[in-house]
């Protein structure tokens, strides 16, 4: 396995989802190093044949688990974290997020649009993504904080 | 403002300056400056850079006998 977030993030492209998690900080400028990508996807029929379709190319089998079990669309209309590893590196596939279990829709309107040159992906507004690890309130997220929020701040600057 | 937390730099119009360095909570407010001059995919390109690294130096260690 080679990490190697453009082609994992490209690959998804088909797909509609919200990059959510450590790598949409990063790509707002906050200084993190994370080692898997979070995505919230829709939970829609045609966009889960999309996902299935996307996570096959990617090899993605079910993280530490020596079965090597695939996602298939069953699994993936639930709203369950589905915790992957792939040929490009881990890939978190998420029905929802926090304790609310917020779906694709209740978040889609805190995105930004962002390019990353050949493709285009949903990124969560980094100011929500504090209001959502400060509510998770668990010690990783909390630990996250103070980065996330001197990031919020320099940005607002510019 | 302690001297640690800031430090004197020249701005566009040479004017001398206080810049902080470090917030309150102790994060370093340069390595942020530095990383909101980049371009998204060159932000993730360098988080990607920073991962390889990281693994690189984990198996260097792993491979290396005690």
């Amino acid at each position: 396995m080679t990490f190697n977030l453009e082609a994992l993030l490209n690959a998804l492209r088909e797909v509609e989802f919200i990059l959510v998690g450590g790598v949409a900080a990063a790509v707002q400028g906050a200084p993190i190093v994370t080692q898997d990508v979070d995505i919230l996807y829709r939970i829609e029929p045609s966009n889960l044949l999309r996902l299935e379709k996307a996570l096959v190319a990617l090899d993605a089998v079910a993280r530490d688990d020596p079965r090597r079990l695939r996602f298939g669309v069953d699994h993936l209309k639930t709203k369950g974290h589905k915790l992957t590893s792939t040929i490009h590196g881990p890939l978190d596939v998420l029905g929802s997020i926090s304790e609310e279990q917020l779906v694709y829709e209740d978040l889609l309107p805190h995105t930004e649009r962002m390019s990353f040159g050949t493709f285009e992906i949903n990124v969560l507004r980094l100011q929500k993504l504090i209001e959502l690890k400060r509510r998770l309130n668990r010690p990783k997220d909390v630990a996250a904080l103070p980065i996330l929020e001197a990031t919020q701040k320099e940005r607002d600057k510019v | 403002m302690s001297n640690t937390n800031s430090r004197v730099v020249q701005n566009a119009k040479s004017e001398i300056i206080h810049q902080v360095v470090f917030n309150e909570s102790g994060v370093d407010l340069t390595l942020i400056r530095e990383y909101l001059k980049l371009t998204p995919v060159e932000r993730l390109r360098s988080l990607q850079n920073a991962v390889r690294a990281l693994g690189k130096f984990r198996r260097i260690v792993t491979n290396t006998p005690r």
